[in-house]
């Protein structure tokens, strides 16, 4: 197989050149084009919103289902109401006479090793 | 910076790329077989320029992305007209590409008969090569493909293009 010549490539290229330049182009293309591009933005804008609408709503829902099914003595978001009455029946509860906590001992003045395990 | 000025920026900066590269882009889209609606084609080359602007690595990126754009874009349509008319009724194909053929001069019908009968890759390396005189590397880049495919492709389409305009003096 021979390679092509310079006077092929020539000739490739002036008979582009004439099929290039028979091409019609309108003369408001860049109106309508524009008008497209600009519609299209606009409506992955609404998609956008919409969007971020919609996860932020089922985000809420979901929230809120969450916390409607939930035992009121839990702490579902913030762990404080019962697991502190966790604490103070496993600290005071066994260890100490009548529910009372030990101070003869100088480990009572420390803090429950019972809220370690928070 | 603020949304509206990047907008106005934008907007500045694909309107200039339009008025240098419009006609061009449209010549290619034709060149490449997408002749009814190269115009289509570059249409929509710009408006994902215009919504992918802020992802350019920088300007210079654009008018690459442009003519890959208009490649893949032109590729695409002649792949579904070409299914389209192998599926269509002869007739109403015969009777559309006579009028097409009608517009064209004789030497031009030639090299574009020739030209349809490359395979679309090489008609794409060609067409950059030659008629857009980008360097292989651009070829490449348009492409998506490597250096030495371009190489292959170009000289592949050009031997079969000399060889068929060659018989047919």
């Amino acid at each position: 197989m021979t390679g092509p010549t310079r006077k092929d490539e020539e000739r490739i290229r002036a008979v582009l050149d004439g099929l290039a330049e028979s091409v019609p182009v309108s003369s408001d293309a860049y109106r309508g084009m524009q008008a497209k591009w600009r519609r299209r933005e606009r409506r992955r804008r609404h998609l956008a919103l919409v969007l971020a609408a919609v996860v932020i709503g089922l985000t809420v829902i979901v929230g809120l289902w969450a916390l409607n099914r939930a035992d009121p003595r839990d702490g579902v978001i913030l762990n404080t109401g019962a697991a502190h009455v966790q604490v103070l029946d496993h600290g005071f509860g066994p260890e100490g006479a009548a529910g009372l906590p030990d101070t003869s001992s100088p480990d009572s003045c420390q803090p429950n090793p019972g809220r370690a395990h928070l | 910076m603020s949304l509206d000025l990047r907008n106005v920026e934008r907007e500045t900066a694909v309107a200039q790329l339009f008025d240098a590269q419009y006609l061009q882009l449209v010549r290619l889209a034709a060149l490449l077989g997408a002749r009814s609606d190269a115009e289509d084609v570059v249409a929509e080359a710009f408006c994902s320029l215009y919504s992918r602007w802020n992802r350019l690595r920088d300007a210079s990126a654009a008018l690459p992305y442009l003519r890959s754009c208009v490649v893949n874009e032109a590729k695409m349509r002649l792949r579904h007209r070409q299914v389209v008319e192998r599926n269509a009724d002869p007739a109403v194909h015969h009777l559309r590409s006579a009028e097409a053929e009608v517009l064209i001069r004789e030497v031009q019908r030639e090299v574009l008969a020739a030209l349809d009968a490359l395979p679309t890759r090489q008609r794409e390396a060609i067409v950059l090569r030659y008629w857009m005189d980008l360097r292989e590397t651009e070829v490449a880049a348009t492409m998506g493909v490597s250096v030495g495919t371009v190489k292959t492709h170009t000289s592949r389409a050009m031997a079969a293009l000399a060889a068929r305009l060659e018989l047919k003096p």
